[in-house]
């Protein structure tokens, strides 16, 4: 199944990553177990919702889903902090699970293995370094993380660890990994800038001896606007997964309230919903609860960071209303509905006809 | 981004039936009868320890309505089953399983009933914990309740006889 495959959840994470997997659990809605779209807070008992969620729960009953105490609309707030918390991770969540899931190959092999291999490569640095040497994979567990209560490993000082790693890195580079190697790391290259102690400018840590040298000559002054602009270029941060809208979403339709249903008669409640705008089909109760839902809709909209159209909202409602099984268009037998009927059964309307002159042809033949 | 009615249920089904298959809770298996309706699952249960149950493996169906989980589903026992909280037809009566709003027993506190925190495996986990403790006060099936309050030891002759039976024996 399609959306199956696209399906992400807390347990993408191995099992060895606890932490990983109770923050993705935390970021996303309890209602829907999905990453909140819009979190909103509840301001007495704080806990956090997406906007439609809790919108869709209140209108049920008029508390919190987690604890039941007493909630309204009114007492919610957004919570922003929760939505971006939740885009960085998202943005940083595939990256950061190719990265634990994909070992090496080397480290399917049994420790035996690690050993000879590594004392192959001892012999061919032996006379180069005249430091003890130590199996620095043995220290690494399967899990991939430095095991320093291994024997042996007292008195190596912590530059020393950090080299050997250095080795791993660059030993077991993945070669298909080519593309994040040339793709300059964000986030990496905004905490690499630091301050030139001449120009006061930031400078990637990289280029700093270059500029300084430059800079102390005197044949580069300043960086250009130019050269500053490139250089913001490369330490941009990665693109989060929902870039904000740059065109501002059209409003058209008018700002729906709650009603009274039992108060209202059913031609009432039609009237109500054709200057909505939205449609005004079926009966009380489906009208009802289409109503309810496009005020949820609405107002969880009106929310959302990135609010979308109107035309856009319609279209989701139509969707609704069609996942919920309920066909308002059924009573509403157009002309429209019936060239649909006629497209959708043409193949079966063929079929029957083919059937019938058959026979036909049988009968006459007889 | 943006979850529809629907599709919202269908996904959420879909992660609790993962989350499930991948760790779910001791004496517990549950997902959906076939891979094209997720609105039905079936559920096996094994009978806890320590009560009258014990050994005994038994099976139910999960309806979920399509504004799941606005609202709990119904389960009902498919195997045998005598029990004061399951109606003689197998229906399971639990407040975890009752709509917010929705009283029917008059009995219960709100907090007890259904919330869309609420999932499958916590129903399953208070349908476990129901068999092994009964609430005579609900009373789902009156002879079942009757016989557990007053004679406990036919009770649990019969709840054998349903723990045989559902085995197969």
């Amino acid at each position: 199944m399609l959306i199956e495959e696209t399906l992400e959840d807390p347990t993408d994470w191995p099992q060895d990553y606890v932490h990983l997997r109770h923050l993705d659990q935390q970021l996303r809605c309890p209602i829907c177990k999905e990453y909140f779209v819009t979190a909103m807070a509840a301001t007495e008992c704080g806990h956090t919702f997406c906007s439609l969620c809790v919108r869709r729960c209140l209108s049920q009953e008029s508390k919190c889903p987690s604890c039941r105490a007493p909630l309204t609309e009114g007492e919610l707030f957004p919570n922003r902090l929760v939505d971006s918390l939740m885009r960085t991770f998202r943005s940083g969540r595939q990256q950061l699970l190719d990265t634990l899931t994909a070992k090496p190959e080397h480290m399917n092999l049994n420790s035996d293995d690690y050993c000879k291999r590594c004392h192959t490569k001892k012999e061919n640095n032996d006379e180069q370094r005249k430091r003890p040497r130590v199996c620095t994979r043995s220290m690494r567990k399967a899990d991939g993380k430095v095991d320093l209560t291994m024997p042996g490993v007292e008195n190596i000082t912590a530059s020393d660890i950090e080299e050997m790693l250095k080795d791993e890195d660059s030993d077991f580079e993945p070669a298909s990994n080519g593309n994040t190697t040339q793709k300059p790391n964000s986030l990496l290259a905004a905490a690499n800038s630091v301050t030139c102690p001449n120009c006061k400018l930031p400078v990637t840590q990289s280029q700093i001896n270059r500029h300084l040298d430059q800079c102390l000559s005197g044949k580069s002054t300043k960086p250009t606007v130019e050269s500053m602009k490139k250089q913001f270029a490369t330490a941009k941060p990665n693109k989060p997964i929902f870039m904000l809208n740059s065109q501002p979403a059209k409003f058209t339709l008018p700002r729906p309230t709650k009603l009274a249903y039992s108060l209202l008669s059913e031609s009432k409640l039609r009237r109500t919903l054709k200057e909505l705008g939205i449609p005004a089909k079926g009966d009380k109760q489906q009208m009802q609860a289409r109503h309810i839902e496009w005020v949820n809709m609405y107002m969880a909209n009106a929310d959302s960071e990135i609010p979308v159209s109107h035309k856009v909202l319609l279209k989701r409602l139509a969707a609704w209303e069609e996942a919920l099984g309920r066909q308002a268009d059924k009573l509403d037998s157009t002309a429209d509905s019936q060239e649909d009927h006629a497209t959708k059964y043409a193949d079966s309307f063929a079929e029957l006809v083919a059937q019938a002159q058959a026979n036909r042809k049988s009968l006459q033949s007889q | 981004m943006y979850k529809s009615g629907g599709s919202t249920a269908l996904k959420r089904l879909m992660t609790e039936y993962r989350e499930l298959s991948l760790n779910a809770p001791e004496g517990i298996t549950a997902g959906p009868i076939s891979e094209d309706n997720y609105f039905e699952w079936e559920a096996v249960i094994a009978g806890p320890s320590d009560t009258p149950f014990e050994g005994g493996v038994f099976t139910a169906t999960l309806s979920f309505p399509k504004d799941y989980p606005l609202n709990p589903p119904v389960m009902k026992f498919t195997s045998p089953m005598f029990h004061p909280n399951v109606y003689p037809n197998g229906t399971v009566c639990i407040s975890i399983l009752h709509p917010p709003g929705d009283d029917p027993n008059h009995y219960e506190s709100s907090s007890e009933r259904w919330s869309p925190v609420q999932s499958v495996e916590k129903i399953l986990l208070s349908v476990l914990s129901m068999i092994a403790e009964p609430n005579d006060e609900s009373g789902a099936n009156v002879d079942a309740s009757k016989m557990w309050r007053e004679d406990r030891d036919q009770y649990n002759k019969v709840v054998e006889g349903i723990v045989a039976k559902s085995l197969g024996l």
